[in-house]
């Protein structure tokens, strides 16, 4: 007996005489039902299908709920609630005025970090508002970040804000100031953001309404 | 760590002890906290010490006396100054 190419119906060969005519049809109906029954398995409303491990042969995956995204687990398409789209973050305030006169990065009296599980970039924003020692020190008054848990990397200049009294006229100069930072490199996982400060003359810098923010960007 | 109500400045301390860095917090004026900054190598004895014989300058003080200093020199009172400094 011949069968057909795609899908192995049988049917009569050319040559063949056909003896029982009604058994050959019914039995290639037969075949044609149960192959299309086997690719189209839907059910219900909503339904979708898609190619399982067997050839010919496919699984029926219902509706999923209001809001859910088709997503792939294990292979497979399958539907799962959408992530928060919302990014991890995390905010850390000081009020209270503190001062350093360190010249190198240092806590101040409260110490003052955000802990956020990031990807490998991560959106920083430092403010503060600062005093500097007088204007003649022409002091650098710094504001910067250490990282600590799945990334190391000390305070640096390379990620800071910076203030400097400069004007002669004035006893003290007095600001709020803010900078922020696409920090890439991170390794991925709960990573500590830690304010950390200095004055770059040893003079007083005072710092208040000192505020740190982490905005986890992805990898 | 220091806590004291001493007239404290800072940055005349920090000389006083080497250059060596100190954090404050002075929000308390009869509680006033002296530490020493990270990595800087300092006793509370040693800190407690240099604070007794601490006699604070008054830095806003002493900027008042030199701009009226330096009015007198030129001849202009200290308000004619500023407006000459702008």
């Amino acid at each position: 007996m011949a069968t057909t190419t795609n899908y192995g119906w049988t049917t009569p060969d050319d040559t063949a005489l056909v003896k029982d005519g009604a058994s050959a049809i019914r039995s290639l109906g037969t075949s044609v039902d149960t192959t299309t029954k086997a690719l189209n398995p839907s059910t219900t409303l909503g339904d979708i299908e898609y190619r399982s491990s067997t050839s010919n042969t496919n699984t029926r995956l219902g509706i999923g709920s209001t809001g859910q995204i088709l997503t792939v687990a294990n292979g497979v398409p399958s539907w799962a609630t959408a992530a928060a789209s919302v990014p991890t973050n995390g905010q850390n305030q000081v009020l209270t005025s503190q001062s350093t006169t360190s010249t190198s990065f240092t806590d101040l009296t409260t110490s003052q970090a955000v802990t956020v599980t990031t990807g490998t970039r991560a959106l920083v924003i430092l403010s503060a508002v600062i005093t500097t020692p007088s204007p003649a020190d022409l002091a650098r008054c710094r504001m910067g970040f250490a990282i600590s848990g799945a990334t190391t990397v000390a305070a640096s200049n390379d990620y800071n804000l910076c203030f400097q009294g400069n004007n002669a006229n004035a006893y003290f100069d007095y600001g709020g100031v803010s900078n922020s930072f696409i920090v890439t490199g991170l390794t991925a996982g709960s990573n500590t953001f830690t304010a950390k400060f200095l004055s770059s003359t040893g003079s007083a810098a005072t710092f208040e309404d000192r505020r740190i923010a982490v905005i986890d960007m992805g990898s | 760590m220091a806590i004291t109500s001493k007239e404290i400045n800072l940055s005349q301390l920090s000389k006083e002890l080497g250059n060596k860095g100190l954090i404050s917090d002075f929000t308390d004026p009869k509680k006033k906290l002296i530490l020493p900054a990270e990595g800087v190598e300092l006793t509370d004895l040693e800190l407690k010490a240099a604070i007794d014989n601490h006699v604070a300058i008054d830095d806003v003080a002493v900027k008042i006396a030199q701009r009226q200093t330096i009015a007198d020199r030129l001849g202009l009172t200290a308000d004619e100054l500023k407006v000459l400094l702008g």
